[in-house]
This record gives structure tokens, C-alpha cells and sequence, in this order.
């Protein structure tokens, strides 16, 4: 659902600077980035982009993908000079359907570019951030390989929107919290259990809001109900993606 | 306060709550090297209420022994292929979560290694999602003959420094202040004032206790009233 959100745009570490400010929290930034990354993570709010990689199939098969790859959309043989087929998962019927189209390496407006038009290349992920291809007719032809990546600030960590940001400082509070009751430190303190349950019952509520958009517009609602109700989406011999 | 100014208190305190009994020889060496473990025994304490705010006992080292290229003491330790940067520090005050070190890197305070303390730690670190490329350093509690600890820093990468600097909190206080080659009476000991108070309070009392559980001369049972 990332895909109706606003764009995020804060760097990772102002988490840090959250939880320092509202949970006087003290750690070092190696340590609050090895703890931060894992909520992150657990939030499941995979803000991804797409990115679209064109490549000639090498003689071993193997293609590296310049960007670390969280999910790959689609790959499709794409140097088809004449015609190709296409397939608008856009969802609507009534427009105009862009078969027999002429190739363009630029999408058409509101069309998704999840999906590729050309003939869908058949591959299995390998080491090392590559996919090898294993559609042997693929061979030296040019592929489109369309993926996502994770958005990333300039310390190479993810962009987060506010409601994240609140959500990790509150949920590492927690869990450094957990971790130095184990370790044995403060235990003696009473408060620090009343805490302990304050911050719990804080992390929870704001970990859940987190999962939701900051914004669903009317569009975005249209479209989720659009994925139940359109019962004959899936045609024989075609490419089948959700745009939600 | 400085070093000597604590000890000279403690010095007057005793005096004063013995009445200067005897003919006790008080060494102020020795009230200056228990100054040292009153803090490190006070530091411990605080563990489990967590009242100190550990930023206030910190030393700063900026000269320690240049980085020399090596390995890791067992080889096991990490598979990475480069080598080990090695220096020593004087022992580090323990602190139940590993506190002690708040920072160390370069001299420009532009990245703050991550510390290991222990070998299963640092076993781990290769398993690390995010932090598994980055450097990291090993500190071998087991201190080496010269009474110093060593340090190992591994994934530093190409661009690598040959100093380091460290914060920390130092077991030995004392005894890094006179042996950093400038040590003058007039060096501040590091602590906050009211924890220097509680030092020359606890040790004073120490004193005057043990001399009068331990050293009280024998008296004879002659039955009459002492006071």
C-alpha cells in the first residue's frame, strides 16, 4: 500500500533523534541501526521503488542487477522491432487496449509499468544480487527487468514517513529497555518496570498505526475493490498483475 | 578536586576521628590508590539503580600506541581476510551492560566503533544484517603483562587511520593520571564533586572503622568503668 502514501522523506536516523528527544534513549548509532533496521523490517512497510533495467542476455545467462533487489516484477524479452503484444492490467476495460502497440521504452500514461509488455523470460535468483536466466532462446537479446528497490536516504538506510519514524523510536525504546532489564541493569528501580509497560503499550499503538497509510485516497479504495470484483481479470496465456 | 586534595582530606579526616591515636603511619600512596578502587566499586554499584550519569568519570586518551597491523589472538574469531588493528588501553571500569567505552574511533570523533566484550559477540558479527560490512572493534578483557588491555579493530577497509582515540571509563583513574608523562599535584580526579565527597566520606569511615575493629589495642578486663 506504500504506493498511496506520501512520499517518504525523512532520513532513518531521525528516529534516532525521535527517541533520544521523547525516550532520553542513549545508544550508539551502530547499535541503534542494527536494532532500528529489524523494526524497521518487522513494520513490513517495504517502501519500495521500481526501477527498470535493460540488458543483453550474457553468454553465461547471468545478470547482475545494478541495485540491491527486494522484489523482481517482471522480466521480458523486450527488442521486438515490429509488434508486440500487450496486456493493460490497469484494470479498466472500456479504454483502449495498447495490443499491437509499437514498442516504447516509456510507459504510457496510467498504465502500470509493472508489467512488461514482450515475451515474459523465465529465471531463478542466484548469489549475489543477479538472476540467472534460464529461457534458453533468451540468448544475447535485450531484456527488460523490471524491479524494486528499496528507497534509500544517504547513509544508505530506508526513507521513513512520520508515522514510522514514531514507531521505531518508541519500539527500540522497548526494546533496549528489555534488553538492559536482561543485562541486569536499573532492576532494582521500580519504575523501570512501570515503564516497561508504558512504553510496551506505547510501541504496540504505534507500530500498528504504522502499518496504515498515512493517506488512503478514493482512488486507492476504488482500486482495492476492484481487485475483488473483477472476476475476469485472469485471461489464458497472459500475464496476470495486481495494481493496487 | 584535584587527586591530591582528596587524599590530604581523607589524610585529615582519619587523624581527626582517631584523635591521632598512636603513631599510625597513614601513606597517602596508599589513600590515593583506594581513592581509585572506592570509585570503581561505586560505578559497579550503580548498576543496578542507574542513577550516574557515566559521562562524568570518562577519561579522554588521544596517545595511545600507534595501530600495528595483526590478528586476531584466535584465529577463528572472524573469517574475514583482513587484518586486525591493534593497540592497548588501560583496563576499563566494569559496568554490567558494557558501558564503559563511550567512544572509539578516530581522532575526529567521526565514527564511533561498535565495541565488542566478549568472544561469543563477536562471533556474531558476521550475522549482523546491517553491520556486518562495517568496522568493528574487540576489547579482550584479559589485560596483557603491562596491566594494559588489548584492542582489535577489524573491517576497517582501505581508508584506514593509524590512532585512535577513546573515551571511557578507566578502572584505574589514578593511575592513568600520573602515568600519562605531564601528571602535576593540580590534575582534576574524574568525578563529579558529590561523588568525590561520597569517596572521602566512605574512605575515612573505612579507616577509622577497620583501625578501631582491627588495630584497637588489647585492653585488660579490670573491671572498672571506662568512661
Amino acid at each position: 500500500m506504500e504506493r498511496q502514501a506520501k512520499k517518504r522523506h525523512l532520513p532513518f536516523l531521525t528516529s534516532k533523534a525521535k527517541a533520544q528527544q521523547m525516550y532520553a534513549l542513549n545508544m550508539t548509532e551502530d547499535d541503534f541501526i542494527g536494532m532500528a533496521y529489524d523494526v524497521w523490517r518487522s513494520l513490513g512497510n517495504i517502501a519500495t521503488k521500481l526501477e527498470v533495467y535493460y540488458v543483453q542476455v550474457p553468454d553465461d545467462f547471468i545478470i547482475e542487477i545494478p541495485q540491491q533487489t527486494e522484489f523482481i516484477e517482471s522480466v521480458s524479452i523486450v527488442n521486438e522491432k515490429s509488434v508486440i503484444e500487450s496486456f493493460d492490467s490497469g484494470g479498466s476495460k472500456d479504454r483502449t487496449i495498447h495490443a499491437y502497440q509499437e514498442k516504447s521504452n516509456l510507459p504510457s500514461i496510467n498504465e502500470s509499468i509493472t508489467h512488461s509488455r514482450g515475451l515474459a523470460v523465465n529465471y531463478i535468483p542466484v548469489d549475489n544480487n543477479s538472476i540467472k536466466i534460464t529461457s534458453p532462446d533468451a540468448l544475447s537479446r535485450d531484456i527488460k527487468i523490471v524491479y524494486r528497490t528499496l528507497d534509500l536516504d544517504p547513509d544508505g538506510l530506508p526513507f521513513l514517513n512520520d508515522k514510522e519514524v514514531e514507531a521505531i523510536a518508541a519500539e527500540v525504546a522497548k526494546r533496549e529497555l528489555v534488553r538492559k532489564a536482561f543485562q541486569g541493569v536499573g532492576i532494582k528501580d521500580k519504575m523501570s518496570l512501570e515503564l516497561l509497560q508504558f512504553v510496551t503499550m506505547e510501541a504496540t499503538r504505534l507500530m500498528i498505526a504504522a502499518k496504515i497509510n498515512e493517506n488512503i485516497t478514493d482512488d486507492a479504495i476504488n482500486k482495492m475493490l476492484d481487485i475483488q470484483t473483477s472476476f475476469d481479470r485472469k485471461q489464458f496465456n497472459k500475464k496476470f498483475n495486481f495494481t493496487y | 578536586m584535584t587527586l591530591d586534595s582528596m587524599a590530604s582530606a581523607i589524610r585529615s579526616n582519619i587523624g581527626t576521628g582517631l584523635k591521632e591515636v598512636g603513631n599510625y603511619v597513614y601513606s597517602i600512596e596508599q589513600i590515593k590508590d583506594e581513592i581509585s578502587t572506592t570509585r570503581s566499586l561505586m560505578i559497579m554499584q550503580d548498576s543496578e539503580k542507574g542513577i550516574l550519569n557515566r559521562d562524568y568519570f570518562a577519561q579522554k586518551i588521544t596517545n595511545l600506541d600507534a595501530l600495528i597491523v595483526g590478528i586476531f589472538p584466535e584465529e577463528g574469531l572472524i573469517e574475514s581476510n583482513s587484518p586486525a588493528l591493534i593497540t592497548r588501553i588501560p583496563k576499563l571500569a566494569m559496568t554490567k551492560d558494557n558501558s564503559s567505552i563511550l567512544y572509539l574511533g578516530p581522532k575526529d570523533m567521526s565514527l564511533n566503533i561498535k565495541t565488542y566484550y566478549s568472544y561469543n559477540d563477536v562471533k556474531m558479527h558476521k550475522y549482523n544484517r546491517t553491520l556486518k560490512n562495517r568496522p568493528f572493534a574487540f576489547i579482550d578483557n584479559v589485560h596483557n603483562e603491562d596491566g594494559n588491555i588489548p584492542v582489535y579493530i577489524a573491517n576497517t577497509g582501505p581508508a584506514s587511520f593509524k590512532y585512535i582515540t577513546i573515551r571511557a571509563i578507566i578502572d584505574d583513574p589514578v593511575k592513568l593520571l600520573q602515568s600519562d608523562g605531564y601528571y602535576i599535584d593540580s590534575e582534576e580526579f574524574p568525578a563529579p564533586l558529590g561523588i568525590q565527597a561520597l569517596i572521602i566520606d566512605q574512605l575515612s569511615l573505612k579507616y577509622i572503622d577497620y583501625y578501631k575493629k582491627q588495630l584497637r589495642p588489647n585492653e585488660i578486663n579490670d573491671q572498672t568503668d571506662k568512661t
